[in-house]
């Protein structure tokens, strides 16, 4: 079973209303693999991330996860199964502390050994110092770390960040370029949806060029970073 | 009055205060999480009493302790039937559109009505005294009843249980989490369903404990579900849904105020309760401690397609029914005209509704308070003043769009379920001070013999048609109007709708008062069809009536509430014949709506011919 991927979509279609934003998608992550999700703005790249986790329900195509189905799952269950979602606008619970936003996303029963709260907190050092304070009073940065965080403690075999680079000050950007490594050295696969080409070219192996709900090309992060003109057609503004 | 006698009466309204907070905490929490109001709150909190009631009986709780162990059983029961609604209904409805959400928990609301006096009977019942509980004790020389304190003292233990939960418990966290962002605590694997179940069954377990509670107060009665959803709205919409301090406040408010305003101004009870929410919501239209609503889309027919000029087979169906009517009289008998008569009256009034429902896309329970001043109107200008026939039917609409301007000025404040519950609690008060008012309206007698003896049932049914054709015509007409635009960009996006220059409340305001013009039209009209009012032309139960008329029709067009009128004044009718449990009936059926039909079956059927995917 190692052989196969991971996660894989295929034939995924999505629409609101009538305009379809996905149409027949594939696309596939390998163990251990990151892979970034290049594309303009509307390119469907955050509708794709909420069709994985199942946020989006009116969607047709297959979505195999660990060799299983999961397309028709709710939330809930693609996240017990084993995928993690940060989503594009943080979400945090503004009403929480840190700590109660971390309790959100704890595991309780399945114990979660890949990523106790020390080990996170290895990867995310500031978090110590933030846990009392109110989830409404943060930066961005300090924002993207606690959502990142509170998905880690579900215990997640992949990660779907969605744009996590966005708003954020490039040094802050680099910051998180590293923590991103720390994730990934622990054996940790993820699917990273991203405009900043400097940054997902920093942390993936692959990418898929996204436009229209279509892929326009897949291939090595390598070949896609260095050829002008691919950057020209899809991502350019 | 003495600082005894005040302190009494002060302690008395904390007593009210804490059955307000009782019930409406439970109401808010749900509304938090779920995002569904539950109108059967009330009903679950009249099953406490009645529980028990039996409990207390059957157990002839004669001390304390089995008297306290009897209420919180009878809760525990509640609880579980709440678990149960719950779990059979409530969770097939967390996706559909609110006012089908308003409309099923309504349903279970009437279900319940029906089936307590089956089970109970019609009367009050009291249950057995317990005498350690039923002394008073004296306080700076006034006197104040034991029981009062012991309810103090109850709703301060849960309280500090609910607020230990809530703050201190994983549990809890969840549910501030998911009061929050629903999607998001989802996706962190937490299965929101037993969270949903968990909630409402501790709402319900409340209404119940508050109902169960009375019993040391009160008789157990078939009018205080009604009253305490009524209650229950006011205080959540002062204190802000969701909030559980809100709730605290606010019911203290209410209780505190009503209970000091009984000592002074026993008239002015009921009026007090609409100034203490008007001044509210004029400062704070989310109340005291709710957070402003986002500005996103309210209405959810969201597949609703682009309104279509009326077709042409429809304006000749509309032309040959209209003919028809014409020459009804020929062949119908006086029964046969009456009966026409009162389908045209259901159709104008669901007409009005459609205006503020379909095109506004806002959800009111109250609608049923304009046509009811219509009829009073009508009434209380033929009584008092001589009216003529003509003049009195003017003054109907005049009156009922004043009223709708009053309370439409503070109603359009607020938007989605704060509408429905404020525009509710707004018609109970009318309807409550209409009910006991005896001297000038005849309470629940009413005011009878109000046909002009100079008028001809044929003259009338003319008028009616005449005023019929025209109202259905100028509803039909305004969604298509610069008005109707603006009341449309309003209802699908009231935040773009206010960037380009339009006045989000104004508008709204404006088709408030004309669709209540309407509805007060109807209500004169049937004040002269009936020959009588009573305050039944007021109550929650007409303002229902209008909106399943106009869902089992459809919003579509204006000829959605025109079909589902006739269809619903029939089938009311036909049932009536056989069975007098008309409300069980009519919950039933709200619910199969609800569940089969989310559409209206006018524009299920549409839907259906269009041949377009349903969801």
């Amino acid at each position: 079973m190692t052989s196969s991927p991971l996660l894989e979509v295929s034939g995924l279609v999505a629409r609101y209303g009538k305009a379809r934003v996905l149409d027949g998608l594939d696309l596939t992550v390998n163990r251990g693999e990151t892979v970034a999700i290049l594309g303009r703005n509307g390119a469907g790249k955050s509708t794709l991330m909420k069709c994985i986790i199942g946020l989006i329900t009116e969607k047709t195509g297959s979505i195999r996860f660990n060799g299983a189905e999961i397309a028709t799952l709710p939330p809930y269950k693609v996240s017990r199964a084993g995928i993690g979602y940060v989503p594009e606008e943080r979400r945090i619970f503004t009403e929480l502390t840190v700590r109660e936003n971390l309790e959100v996303g704890r595991l309780r029963g399945r114990s979660n050994t890949r990523w106790p709260l020390d080990r996170i907190i290895e990867i995310f050092p500031n978090l110590k110092r933030l846990l009392d304070r109110p989830g409404a009073q943060m930066s961005g940065g300090e924002q993207q770390m606690v959502t990142m965080a509170r998905t880690l403690l579900t215990g997640p075999d992949l990660i779907l960040l969605d744009e996590p680079s966005e708003g954020l000050a490039p040094v802050i950007v680099d910051q998180m370029a590293g923590m991103i490594r720390d994730m990934q050295a622990s054996g940790l696969s993820i699917l990273i949806s991203e405009q900043n080409m400097r940054f997902a070219s920093k942390i993936s192996q692959r990418a898929y060029l996204l436009e229209r709900g279509e892929i326009k090309f897949s291939g090595p992060m390598q070949t896609i970073a260095t050829n002008q003109e691919l950057y020209h057609a899809h991502l350019a503004v | 009055m003495s600082l005894g006698l005040f302190l009494a009466q002060a302690l008395t309204g904390l007593a009210s205060a804490a059955t307000l907070f009782l019930v409406s905490v439970g109401l808010s929490l749900v509304f938090g999480i779920t995002r569904v109001v539950n109108f059967a709150h009330g009903a679950f909190f009249m099953v406490g009493a009645y529980v028990g009631y039996t409990l207390t009986n059957y157990f002839a709780a004669s001390d304390a302790l089995s008297y306290w162990l009897c209420v919180v059983a009878a809760a525990v029961i509640v609880g579980a039937i709440g678990m149960a609604v719950e779990l059979l209904l409530m969770r097939r409805m967390y996706k559909v559109p609110e006012l089908f959400q308003l409309l099923a928990t309504f349903a279970v609301s009437l279900l319940i009505d029906d089936i307590l006096p089956i089970i109970f009977g019609p009367e009050d019942l009291l249950a057995p005294r317990v005498r350690s509980l039923r002394g008073g004790i004296d306080l700076f020389g006034a006197r104040m009843p034991v029981y009062d304190l012991y309810m103090i003292a109850a709703a301060a233990i849960v309280l500090l249980l609910l607020y230990i939960a809530i703050t201190r418990t994983r549990w809890g966290v969840l549910i501030r989490a998911a009061t929050q962002d629903r999607d998001m605590v989802g996706a962190l694997g937490v299965n929101q369903a037993w969270l949903f179940t968990g909630v409402f069954t501790l709402g319900v377990f409340l209404a119940g404990l508050a109902g169960a509670l009375q019993l040391g107060r009160t008789s157990a009665n078939l009018g205080m579900g009604t009253s305490a959803i009524t209650e229950a709205f006011v205080v959540v919409v002062i204190g802000g849904m969701g909030s559980v301090t809100g709730a605290l406040v606010a019911a203290i408010l209410i209780g505190e105020l009503s209970a000091l305003g009984v000592a002074y101004f026993p008239q002015l009870n009921l009026v007090l309760m609409f100034l203490i929410m008007a001044a509210v919501l004029a400062v704070r239209p989310s109340g005291l401690f709710g957070k402003p609503e986002a500005l996103t889309r309210q209405h959810e027919f969201s597949d609703e397609p682009p309104l279509r000029a009326i077709s042409r087979p429809l304006a000749f169906a509309a032309i040959a029914l209209l003919a028809l009517l014409t020459i009804a009289p020929a062949v119908l008998g006086t029964y046969g005209l009456s009966v026409v008569v009162d389908v045209m009256i259901a159709i104008v009034f669901a007409g009005s509704l459609y205006l503020i429902l379909g095109p506004g896309g806002l959800v009111t329970f109250g609608h049923a308070c304009y046509f009811g001043v219509g009829a009073y109107a009508v009434a209380l200008g033929i009584r008092y003043a001589g009216l003529s026939f003509a003049s009195a039917l003017v003054l109907a609409p005049l009156a009922a769009s004043l009223f709708a301007l009053a309370f439409g000025w503070l109603s359009v404040r607020v938007s989605g379920v704060y509408f429905a519950m404020l525009t509710f609690a707004l018609a109970q008060i009318v309807w409550s001070v209409v009910f006991q008012w005896y001297d000038v309206t005849g309470g629940d007698n009413g005011l009878i013999g109000l046909w002009p003896t100079s008028l001809s049932p044929l003259v009338f049914y003319f008028v009616t048609l005449a005023l019929t054709a025209g109202s259905i015509a100028i509803l039909g007409w305004i969604p298509h109007s610069a008005l109707g635009y603006a009341l449309r960009v309003t209802r699908d996006s009231p935040a773009r709708a206010a960037a380009i220059g339009i006045d989000v409340r104004l508008v709204r305001l404006f088709a408030f008062v004309i669709a209540s013009l309407f509805a007060g039209l109807a209500g004169g009209l049937s004040a002269f069809a009936k020959g009588s009012v009573f305050p039944t032309a007021i109550s929650i139960g007409r303002s229902i009536d209008g909106l399943v008329m106009v869902l089992m029709g459809g919003v579509e067009s204006i000829a959605g509430p025109v079909v589902g009128a006739a269809m619903f004044y029939l089938m009311q009718t036909e049932i009536l014949r056989y069975t007098d449990r008309w409300r069980l009936v009519l919950g039933v059926l709200i619910i199969l709506i609800v569940l089969v039909f989310p559409k209206g079956v006018v524009g299920s059927i549409s839907q259906r011919l269009r041949g377009e995917e349903s969801r």
